[in-house]
Protein backbone atom coordinates (compact mmCIF):
# COMPACT_ATOMS: atom_id res chain seq x y z
CA UNK A 1 0.00 0.00 0.00
CA UNK A 2 1.53 3.41 -1.21
CA UNK A 3 0.66 6.15 1.69
CA UNK A 4 0.44 9.30 -0.38
CA UNK A 5 -1.16 11.48 2.60
CA UNK A 6 -1.17 11.36 6.29
CA UNK A 7 -3.29 13.98 7.72
CA UNK A 8 -4.58 11.62 10.90
CA UNK A 9 -2.99 9.41 12.99
CA UNK A 10 -4.71 7.16 15.38
CA UNK A 11 -3.79 8.54 18.05
CA UNK A 12 -4.93 12.02 16.67
CA UNK A 13 -8.72 11.39 15.68
CA UNK A 14 -10.18 13.76 18.74
CA UNK A 15 -8.20 16.29 20.87
CA UNK A 16 -5.61 17.21 18.29
CA UNK A 17 -6.84 20.08 16.44
CA UNK A 18 -4.38 22.95 16.35
CA UNK A 19 -4.91 25.17 13.41
CA UNK A 20 -2.06 24.02 11.71
CA UNK A 21 -2.41 21.15 9.73
CA UNK A 22 -2.46 22.65 6.68
CA UNK A 23 0.17 24.48 5.44
CA UNK A 24 1.91 26.28 2.59
CA UNK A 25 5.06 25.55 1.28
CA UNK A 26 6.77 28.54 2.92
CA UNK A 27 5.24 27.76 6.09
CA UNK A 28 2.45 30.11 6.62
CA UNK A 29 -0.94 28.15 7.96
CA UNK A 30 -3.67 27.64 5.34
CA UNK A 31 -6.16 26.37 8.32
CA UNK A 32 -5.34 29.36 10.40
CA UNK A 33 -6.58 31.58 7.64
CA UNK A 34 -9.59 29.21 7.80
CA UNK A 35 -10.40 29.45 11.42
CA UNK A 36 -9.66 33.18 11.23
CA UNK A 37 -12.28 33.97 9.28
CA UNK A 38 -11.38 33.14 5.50
CA UNK A 39 -14.31 34.05 3.51
CA UNK A 40 -14.73 31.02 1.43
CA UNK A 41 -18.65 31.56 1.38
CA UNK A 42 -19.01 35.02 0.16
CA UNK A 43 -22.64 34.25 -1.26
CA UNK A 44 -21.37 31.32 -2.60
CA UNK A 45 -23.49 28.59 -0.63
CA UNK A 46 -27.02 30.14 0.87
CA UNK A 47 -28.11 29.68 -3.14
CA UNK A 48 -30.41 27.45 -5.24
CA UNK A 49 -29.17 25.20 -7.53
CA UNK A 50 -30.16 24.35 -10.70
CA UNK A 51 -30.56 21.19 -12.56
CA UNK A 52 -28.60 20.95 -15.47
CA UNK A 53 -26.31 18.01 -17.04
CA UNK A 54 -23.11 18.41 -18.67
CA UNK A 55 -19.77 16.43 -19.74
CA UNK A 56 -16.37 16.93 -17.40
CA UNK A 57 -13.81 19.13 -19.36
CA UNK A 58 -10.20 18.67 -19.08
CA UNK A 59 -7.46 21.16 -19.47
CA UNK A 60 -4.22 20.37 -21.36
CA UNK A 61 -1.07 21.80 -21.07
CA UNK B 1 -12.19 -4.41 12.61
CA UNK B 2 -13.96 -2.74 10.61
CA UNK B 3 -13.81 -0.52 7.08
CA UNK B 4 -14.52 3.13 8.44
CA UNK B 5 -17.66 4.27 7.26
CA UNK B 6 -15.76 7.10 6.01
CA UNK B 7 -13.28 5.51 3.82
CA UNK B 8 -14.12 5.43 0.27
CA UNK B 9 -12.33 3.90 -2.76
CA UNK B 10 -12.20 4.77 -6.26
CA UNK B 11 -10.74 2.64 -9.18
CA UNK B 12 -7.78 4.39 -11.15
CA UNK B 13 -5.14 2.94 -13.46
CA UNK B 14 -2.74 1.56 -10.91
CA UNK B 15 -5.56 -0.68 -8.76
CA UNK B 16 -7.61 1.75 -6.07
CA UNK B 17 -7.49 4.80 -4.25
CA UNK B 18 -8.52 4.85 -0.91
CA UNK B 19 -9.76 8.06 0.75
CA UNK B 20 -11.53 8.86 4.15
CA UNK B 21 -13.44 11.99 4.13
CA UNK B 22 -13.19 12.00 7.98
CA UNK B 23 -9.42 11.60 8.26
CA UNK B 24 -8.45 12.93 5.09
CA UNK B 25 -5.84 10.33 4.52
CA UNK B 26 -5.12 8.87 1.01
CA UNK B 27 -2.94 5.61 -0.23
CA UNK B 28 -3.25 3.95 -3.51
CA UNK B 29 -3.12 -0.30 -3.73
CA UNK B 30 -1.90 -2.08 -6.51
CA UNK B 31 -3.58 -4.95 -8.59
CA UNK B 32 -2.69 -7.27 -5.73
CA UNK B 33 -3.65 -5.38 -2.87
CA UNK B 34 -7.04 -4.55 -4.28
CA UNK B 35 -7.56 -8.12 -4.64
CA UNK B 36 -6.62 -8.63 -1.00
CA UNK B 37 -8.60 -6.08 0.02
CA UNK B 38 -11.41 -7.37 -1.32
CA UNK B 39 -11.01 -10.53 0.45
CA UNK B 40 -10.21 -8.77 4.02
CA UNK B 41 -13.77 -6.91 2.88
CA UNK B 42 -15.47 -9.89 2.63
CA UNK B 43 -14.27 -11.63 5.73
CA UNK B 44 -15.00 -8.91 7.97
CA UNK B 45 -11.55 -8.19 8.13
CA UNK B 46 -9.95 -11.28 9.39
CA UNK B 47 -6.95 -12.34 7.52
CA UNK B 48 -6.56 -15.26 5.49
CA UNK B 49 -3.01 -15.05 4.75
CA UNK B 50 0.29 -13.16 5.73
CA UNK B 51 -0.15 -10.37 2.87
CA UNK B 52 -3.80 -10.25 4.08
CA UNK B 53 -2.04 -9.52 7.44
CA UNK B 54 0.39 -7.23 6.15
CA UNK B 55 -2.25 -4.92 4.48
CA UNK B 56 -4.46 -4.72 7.74
CA UNK B 57 -1.85 -3.59 9.82
CA UNK B 58 -1.44 -0.71 7.08
CA UNK B 59 -4.94 -0.24 6.60
CA UNK B 60 -6.00 -0.07 10.63
CA UNK B 61 -2.70 2.53 10.68
CA UNK B 62 -4.20 4.92 8.50
CA UNK B 63 -7.22 4.26 9.82
CA UNK B 64 -9.10 3.15 6.31
CA UNK B 65 -9.79 0.31 8.76
CA UNK B 66 -11.35 0.97 12.72
CA UNK B 67 -11.58 -0.75 15.55
CA UNK B 68 -14.95 -2.53 16.10
CA UNK B 69 -16.12 -0.34 18.45
CA UNK B 70 -14.98 3.23 17.58
CA UNK B 71 -17.63 5.11 17.12
CA UNK B 72 -16.89 7.40 14.52
CA UNK B 73 -19.84 9.90 14.52
CA UNK B 74 -19.37 10.45 17.99
CA UNK B 75 -15.74 11.60 17.94
CA UNK B 76 -16.76 13.68 15.07
CA UNK B 77 -19.55 15.46 16.85
CA UNK B 78 -17.28 15.76 19.38
CA UNK B 79 -14.50 17.63 17.66
CA UNK B 80 -17.24 19.61 15.62
CA UNK B 81 -19.12 20.77 19.32
CA UNK B 82 -15.19 22.03 20.52
CA UNK B 83 -14.78 23.92 17.04
CA UNK B 84 -18.09 25.55 17.20
CA UNK B 85 -17.77 26.45 21.01
CA UNK B 86 -14.12 27.09 21.28
CA UNK B 87 -14.19 28.68 24.64
CA UNK B 88 -11.63 31.48 24.71
CA UNK B 89 -11.95 33.07 21.00
CA UNK B 90 -14.14 35.65 19.76
CA UNK B 91 -14.36 36.29 16.28
CA UNK B 92 -15.77 39.81 14.83
CA UNK B 93 -16.14 40.48 11.55
CA UNK B 94 -16.19 44.30 10.57
CA UNK B 95 -18.22 46.23 7.99
CA UNK B 96 -16.75 49.62 8.46
CA UNK B 97 -18.90 50.51 5.78
CA UNK B 98 -21.66 49.18 2.99
CA UNK B 99 -19.90 51.02 0.17
CA UNK B 100 -17.50 50.16 -2.43
CA UNK B 101 -15.57 51.97 -5.63
CA UNK B 102 -15.64 49.18 -7.79
CA UNK B 103 -19.28 48.16 -9.52
CA UNK B 104 -19.12 44.41 -9.86
CA UNK B 105 -22.35 43.58 -11.38
CA UNK B 106 -22.83 39.51 -9.70
CA UNK B 107 -22.17 41.11 -6.23
CA UNK B 108 -24.98 40.43 -3.43
CA UNK B 109 -24.93 43.10 -1.16
CA UNK B 110 -27.44 45.90 -0.95
CA UNK B 111 -24.52 49.06 -1.29
CA UNK B 112 -26.13 51.54 0.94
CA UNK B 113 -22.68 53.99 0.65
CA UNK B 114 -22.85 54.54 4.47
CA UNK B 115 -19.54 54.35 6.74
CA UNK B 116 -19.00 53.76 10.84
CA UNK B 117 -19.42 56.91 12.38
CA UNK B 118 -16.71 58.13 15.09
CA UNK B 119 -19.96 57.32 18.15
CA UNK B 120 -20.48 53.64 16.43
CA UNK B 121 -16.65 53.24 16.46
CA UNK B 122 -16.77 53.74 20.12
CA UNK B 123 -19.48 52.07 20.98
CA UNK B 124 -18.39 49.08 19.45
CA UNK B 125 -14.98 49.13 21.15
CA UNK B 126 -17.30 49.27 24.53
CA UNK B 127 -19.21 46.05 23.59
CA UNK B 128 -16.12 44.34 22.33
CA UNK B 129 -14.29 45.25 25.95
CA UNK B 130 -16.82 43.25 28.17
CA UNK B 131 -16.47 39.86 25.61
CA UNK B 132 -12.16 39.74 26.35
CA UNK B 133 -11.40 39.40 30.06
CA UNK B 134 -11.80 35.61 29.16
CA UNK B 135 -10.42 35.71 25.46
CA UNK B 136 -7.36 33.76 24.62
CA UNK B 137 -7.42 34.75 20.94
CA UNK B 138 -9.48 37.53 19.25
CA UNK B 139 -9.78 37.08 15.44
CA UNK B 140 -11.06 40.16 13.40
CA UNK B 141 -11.93 40.25 9.73
CA UNK B 142 -12.23 43.75 7.88
CA UNK B 143 -14.58 43.44 5.63
CA UNK B 144 -17.48 45.79 3.58
CA UNK B 145 -18.61 46.96 1.49
CA UNK B 146 -14.84 47.73 0.69
CA UNK B 147 -13.01 47.67 3.95
CA UNK B 148 -9.88 49.92 2.74
CA UNK B 149 -12.30 52.57 2.33
CA UNK B 150 -12.13 53.41 5.26
CA UNK B 151 -8.30 52.67 6.39
CA UNK B 152 -8.98 55.85 9.75
CA UNK B 153 -11.83 52.99 11.46
CA UNK B 154 -8.94 50.34 10.73
CA UNK B 155 -6.29 52.57 12.46
CA UNK B 156 -8.42 53.76 15.01
CA UNK B 157 -9.78 50.24 16.15
CA UNK B 158 -6.60 48.70 16.06
CA UNK B 159 -5.15 50.89 18.37
CA UNK B 160 -7.77 50.41 20.81
CA UNK B 161 -8.17 47.10 20.42
CA UNK B 162 -3.89 46.71 20.46
CA UNK B 163 -4.24 48.51 23.98
CA UNK B 164 -6.97 45.65 25.03
CA UNK B 165 -4.39 43.29 23.98
CA UNK B 166 -2.13 44.65 26.41
CA UNK B 167 -4.90 45.01 29.38
CA UNK B 168 -6.42 40.95 28.70
CA UNK B 169 -3.33 38.88 27.19
CA UNK B 170 -5.17 37.88 24.56
CA UNK B 171 -3.52 37.04 21.09
CA UNK B 172 -5.06 39.34 18.07
CA UNK B 173 -4.48 38.66 14.44
CA UNK B 174 -6.46 40.49 12.01
CA UNK B 175 -7.08 39.43 8.08
CA UNK B 176 -8.75 41.84 5.57
CA UNK B 177 -11.09 40.66 2.59
CA UNK B 178 -10.35 43.35 -0.01
CA UNK B 179 -11.00 44.12 -3.72
CA UNK B 180 -7.49 45.10 -3.25
CA UNK B 181 -7.79 48.43 -5.35
CA UNK B 182 -6.69 50.36 -2.57
CA UNK B 183 -4.46 48.16 -0.68
CA UNK B 184 -1.79 50.65 -1.26
CA UNK B 185 1.96 51.07 -0.51
CA UNK B 186 1.25 52.65 2.94
CA UNK B 187 -1.44 50.43 3.80
CA UNK B 188 0.58 47.71 2.70
CA UNK B 189 3.85 48.43 5.03
CA UNK B 190 1.35 49.57 8.26
CA UNK B 191 0.22 45.90 7.92
CA UNK B 192 2.08 44.17 10.38
CA UNK B 193 1.49 47.18 12.76
CA UNK B 194 -2.31 47.03 12.31
CA UNK B 195 -2.32 42.91 13.35
CA UNK B 196 -2.80 42.17 9.82
CA UNK B 197 -1.70 38.80 8.77
CA UNK B 198 -3.50 37.95 5.78
CA UNK B 199 -5.55 39.60 3.11
CA UNK B 200 -8.16 38.19 0.13
CA UNK B 201 -8.86 38.91 -2.92
CA UNK B 202 -10.64 38.22 -5.47
CA UNK B 203 -9.77 38.01 -9.37
CA UNK B 204 -12.36 37.06 -12.15
CA UNK B 205 -10.49 35.15 -14.72
CA UNK B 206 -7.97 36.91 -17.33
CA UNK B 207 -7.53 40.47 -18.03
CA UNK B 208 -10.38 41.18 -20.58
CA UNK B 209 -13.12 39.42 -18.38
CA UNK B 210 -11.94 40.16 -15.35
CA UNK B 211 -12.42 43.87 -15.63
CA UNK B 212 -15.54 43.71 -17.36
CA UNK B 213 -16.72 42.22 -13.96
CA UNK B 214 -14.13 43.91 -11.51
CA UNK B 215 -14.02 47.78 -12.49
CA UNK B 216 -14.72 51.06 -11.08
CA UNK B 217 -17.61 52.47 -10.72
CA UNK B 218 -18.23 55.80 -12.84
CA UNK B 219 -14.72 55.20 -15.08
CA UNK B 220 -15.45 51.59 -15.60
CA UNK B 221 -11.85 51.52 -15.25
CA UNK B 222 -9.83 47.95 -15.37
CA UNK B 223 -8.39 46.53 -12.07
CA UNK B 224 -6.64 43.13 -12.89
CA UNK B 225 -3.39 45.06 -13.43
CA UNK B 226 -3.79 47.18 -9.49
CA UNK B 227 -4.77 43.95 -7.98
CA UNK B 228 -2.04 41.72 -8.50
CA UNK B 229 -0.08 44.51 -8.36
CA UNK B 230 -0.71 45.47 -4.81
CA UNK B 231 -1.41 41.87 -3.91
CA UNK B 232 2.45 41.38 -4.83
CA UNK B 233 3.59 44.30 -3.16
CA UNK B 234 2.20 42.98 0.19
CA UNK B 235 3.18 39.55 -0.10
CA UNK B 236 6.48 41.14 -0.44
CA UNK B 237 6.45 42.99 2.58
CA UNK B 238 4.54 41.40 5.00
CA UNK B 239 5.91 37.82 6.46
CA UNK B 240 3.33 36.37 8.25
CA UNK B 241 2.54 32.67 9.57
CA UNK B 242 -0.93 32.83 7.88
CA UNK B 243 -1.79 32.03 4.22
CA UNK B 244 -3.41 35.18 2.38
CA UNK B 245 -6.15 33.93 0.02
CA UNK B 246 -6.26 34.50 -3.64
CA UNK B 247 -10.07 33.51 -4.40
CA UNK B 248 -10.97 33.15 -7.83
CA UNK B 249 -14.53 33.58 -9.06
CA UNK B 250 -15.91 30.72 -11.52
CA UNK B 251 -18.66 31.97 -14.18
CA UNK B 252 -19.76 30.50 -17.25
CA UNK B 253 -18.33 33.29 -19.37
CA UNK B 254 -14.59 33.45 -17.72
CA UNK B 255 -13.88 29.79 -17.11
CA UNK B 256 -12.12 28.94 -20.05
CA UNK B 257 -9.59 32.21 -19.18
CA UNK B 258 -8.88 30.69 -15.82
CA UNK B 259 -5.78 28.92 -17.41
CA UNK B 260 -4.40 32.78 -18.65
CA UNK B 261 -5.38 34.23 -15.35
CA UNK B 262 -3.39 31.44 -13.35
CA UNK B 263 -0.17 32.29 -16.06
CA UNK B 264 -0.54 35.88 -14.66
CA UNK B 265 -0.42 35.95 -10.97
CA UNK B 266 3.02 36.88 -9.98
CA UNK B 267 5.49 34.34 -8.14
CA UNK B 268 5.55 35.96 -5.10
CA UNK B 269 1.95 35.73 -4.96
CA UNK B 270 1.69 32.06 -6.04
CA UNK B 271 4.23 31.24 -2.78
CA UNK B 272 2.22 33.20 -0.51
CA UNK B 273 -1.71 32.75 -1.34
CA UNK B 274 -3.22 29.78 -1.36
CA UNK B 275 -5.69 29.38 -3.87
CA UNK B 276 -9.86 29.17 -3.76
CA UNK B 277 -12.56 29.05 -6.53
CA UNK B 278 -15.92 29.40 -5.53
CA UNK B 279 -18.83 29.07 -8.52
CA UNK B 280 -20.76 32.83 -8.61
CA UNK B 281 -24.42 32.02 -7.92
CA UNK B 282 -27.26 34.35 -8.32
CA UNK B 283 -28.88 36.37 -5.52
CA UNK B 284 -32.61 37.47 -4.42
CA UNK B 285 -30.57 40.88 -3.57
CA UNK B 286 -27.93 42.62 -4.45
CA UNK B 287 -26.23 44.36 -8.15
CA UNK B 288 -28.48 42.68 -10.35
CA UNK B 289 -31.19 40.01 -8.55
CA UNK B 290 -31.58 36.84 -9.67
CA UNK B 291 -29.49 37.21 -12.85
CA UNK B 292 -27.18 33.60 -13.76
CA UNK B 293 -23.67 33.66 -13.73
CA UNK B 294 -22.99 30.10 -14.01
CA UNK B 295 -25.68 27.74 -14.24
CA UNK B 296 -24.85 26.10 -17.66
CA UNK B 297 -21.78 24.54 -16.11
CA UNK B 298 -22.22 24.46 -12.44
CA UNK B 299 -25.17 22.37 -13.13
CA UNK B 300 -26.55 19.50 -10.54
CA UNK B 301 -22.95 18.61 -10.03
CA UNK B 302 -20.71 21.90 -9.00
CA UNK B 303 -17.43 20.42 -8.19
CA UNK B 304 -17.09 18.58 -11.73
CA UNK B 305 -16.12 21.86 -13.46
CA UNK B 306 -13.94 22.72 -10.28
CA UNK B 307 -11.65 19.78 -10.26
CA UNK B 308 -9.82 20.54 -13.22
CA UNK B 309 -8.74 24.34 -12.37
CA UNK B 310 -7.70 22.57 -8.91
CA UNK B 311 -5.69 19.87 -10.79
CA UNK B 312 -4.48 22.94 -12.88
CA UNK B 313 -3.45 25.06 -10.01
CA UNK B 314 -1.36 22.25 -8.83
CA UNK B 315 0.48 21.64 -11.63
CA UNK B 316 1.20 25.02 -12.18
CA UNK B 317 2.58 25.40 -8.51
CA UNK B 318 0.33 27.16 -6.65
CA UNK B 319 -1.03 25.95 -3.58
CA UNK B 320 -5.02 25.39 -4.22
CA UNK B 321 -7.26 23.82 -1.45
CA UNK B 322 -11.06 24.22 -1.45
CA UNK B 323 -11.30 24.67 1.97
CA UNK B 324 -12.69 21.07 3.03
CA UNK B 325 -9.36 19.36 3.10
CA UNK B 326 -7.80 19.60 6.44
CA UNK B 327 -8.89 18.95 10.10
CA UNK B 328 -11.29 22.14 10.98
CA UNK B 329 -14.82 21.53 11.44
CA UNK B 330 -16.46 25.02 10.52
CA UNK B 331 -17.93 25.00 7.62
CA UNK B 332 -17.90 28.59 6.68
CA UNK B 333 -16.55 32.32 8.78
CA UNK B 334 -19.89 32.35 10.40
CA UNK B 335 -19.64 28.35 11.95
CA UNK B 336 -18.69 29.49 15.19
CA UNK B 337 -20.14 30.52 18.80
CA UNK B 338 -19.54 33.98 19.53
CA UNK B 339 -18.90 35.51 15.85
CA UNK B 340 -20.38 38.38 14.99
CA UNK B 341 -20.50 40.52 11.40
CA UNK B 342 -21.28 44.03 12.56
CA UNK B 343 -21.98 46.60 10.18
CA UNK B 344 -21.21 50.17 9.82
CA UNK B 345 -24.55 51.06 12.31
CA UNK B 346 -23.33 48.90 15.24
CA UNK B 347 -25.71 45.89 13.97
CA UNK B 348 -24.92 42.48 14.66
CA UNK B 349 -25.67 39.74 12.11
CA UNK B 350 -24.83 35.94 12.47
CA UNK B 351 -23.83 35.60 8.63
CA UNK B 352 -21.88 37.46 6.08
CA UNK B 353 -24.43 36.50 3.60
CA UNK B 354 -26.96 39.32 4.01
CA UNK B 355 -27.17 42.55 6.33
CA UNK B 356 -30.58 43.12 5.44
CA UNK B 357 -31.90 44.73 9.00
CA UNK B 358 -34.57 41.98 9.35
CA UNK B 359 -31.43 39.47 9.85
CA UNK B 360 -29.90 41.86 12.40
CA UNK B 361 -29.66 40.36 15.57
CA UNK B 362 -28.61 42.74 17.84
CA UNK B 363 -26.48 46.43 18.43
CA UNK B 364 -23.37 47.32 19.93
CA UNK B 365 -25.70 49.72 22.08
CA UNK B 366 -27.58 47.34 23.35
CA UNK B 367 -26.86 44.35 23.23
CA UNK B 368 -29.31 41.44 21.89
CA UNK B 369 -31.99 43.79 22.53
CA UNK B 370 -34.55 41.39 22.85
CA UNK B 371 -35.61 37.30 24.37
CA UNK B 372 -36.64 36.79 20.85
CA UNK B 373 -33.23 37.79 19.26
CA UNK B 374 -31.44 35.61 21.55
CA UNK B 375 -33.64 33.21 20.83
CA UNK B 376 -32.31 33.59 16.91
CA UNK B 377 -28.85 33.39 17.88
CA UNK B 378 -29.32 30.22 19.99
CA UNK B 379 -30.88 28.41 17.29
CA UNK B 380 -28.80 29.83 14.86
CA UNK B 381 -25.94 28.51 16.55
CA UNK B 382 -27.47 24.84 18.15
CA UNK B 383 -28.64 24.35 14.27
CA UNK B 384 -26.39 21.64 13.31
CA UNK B 385 -26.50 17.98 11.50
CA UNK B 386 -26.52 15.62 13.96
CA UNK B 387 -30.18 16.09 14.30
CA UNK B 388 -30.72 14.98 10.48
CA UNK B 389 -31.35 11.68 9.59
CA UNK B 390 -29.97 12.10 5.87
CA UNK B 391 -26.55 13.95 7.11
CA UNK B 392 -25.69 11.06 10.02
CA UNK B 393 -26.29 8.52 7.09
CA UNK B 394 -24.06 10.22 4.83
CA UNK B 395 -20.30 9.63 4.27
CA UNK B 396 -18.67 13.14 3.18
CA UNK B 397 -20.53 14.58 6.74
CA UNK B 398 -16.99 15.33 7.63
CA UNK B 399 -16.29 17.30 4.49
CA UNK B 400 -19.38 19.18 4.24
CA UNK B 401 -19.73 19.87 8.33
CA UNK B 402 -23.39 20.18 8.06
CA UNK B 403 -22.92 22.55 5.33
CA UNK B 404 -24.27 26.29 5.44
CA UNK B 405 -25.73 26.86 9.13
CA UNK B 406 -27.91 29.97 7.75
CA UNK B 407 -29.55 27.61 5.29
CA UNK B 408 -30.18 24.80 7.71
CA UNK B 409 -31.15 27.60 9.87
CA UNK B 410 -34.04 28.88 7.64
CA UNK B 411 -35.05 25.19 6.44
CA UNK B 412 -33.55 25.48 3.12
CA UNK B 413 -30.73 22.77 3.91
CA UNK B 414 -28.25 22.73 0.87
CA UNK B 415 -25.67 19.77 0.38
CA UNK B 416 -22.09 19.65 -0.90
CA UNK B 417 -20.99 20.28 -4.22
CA UNK B 418 -18.93 17.40 -3.54
CA UNK B 419 -22.15 15.05 -2.70
CA UNK B 420 -22.84 15.75 -6.43
CA UNK B 421 -19.57 14.01 -7.67
CA UNK B 422 -17.77 12.15 -5.07
CA UNK B 423 -15.11 9.93 -7.34
CA UNK B 424 -14.08 13.48 -8.53
CA UNK B 425 -13.43 14.79 -5.50
CA UNK B 426 -11.25 11.59 -4.27
CA UNK B 427 -9.26 12.06 -7.82
CA UNK B 428 -8.84 15.15 -7.62
CA UNK B 429 -7.41 15.12 -4.13
CA UNK B 430 -5.50 12.00 -5.53
CA UNK B 431 -3.66 13.78 -7.85
CA UNK B 432 -2.83 16.32 -5.36
CA UNK B 433 -1.61 13.96 -3.05
CA UNK B 434 0.83 12.22 -5.92
CA UNK B 435 2.14 15.49 -6.86
CA UNK B 436 2.69 16.51 -3.41
CA UNK B 437 4.82 13.09 -2.99
CA UNK B 438 6.88 13.05 -5.99
CA UNK B 439 8.03 16.91 -4.94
Amino acid sequence: MKILQVITRPSDVIGTTDGQSEMLPSGESISRAIVMGGKSCCGAAYSERPQIEFEQPSFTR
Amino acid sequence: MKLSYYTIAVDVPAGKVLYNTMYKNIAELTADECGWFENLTHNAFRPTNQAETSLLESLANQLFVVEDDMNELACFQLEWNRSLYSSGIVRHTILPNLSCNLDCPYCFENKTGKFMSREIELLYLAWLEKQLPDAKYFYLTWYGGEPLLSKGTIRRLTKHILHLKEQFGFEYAASVVTNGTLLDERFTEQAAELGIKSVQVTLDGDQAIHDTYHFVKGSHAGTFNTILVNMAKFCETNSSDVASILRVNVTDANYETIPALLDKVPTIVKSKCVVLFRWVYSHADGRNPGQEFSSKLKGNSPFTYLAPLYALAESLGFCANSFDEGRTYNFCECDFDNAFLIDQDGDLFMCTHNMSKQESVGNVRDGFLSQGNISRYARFVTANPFDDQECLQCNILPICKGGCRKARFVGKKTCSDVKFDISGYVLQKYQKALSASSH
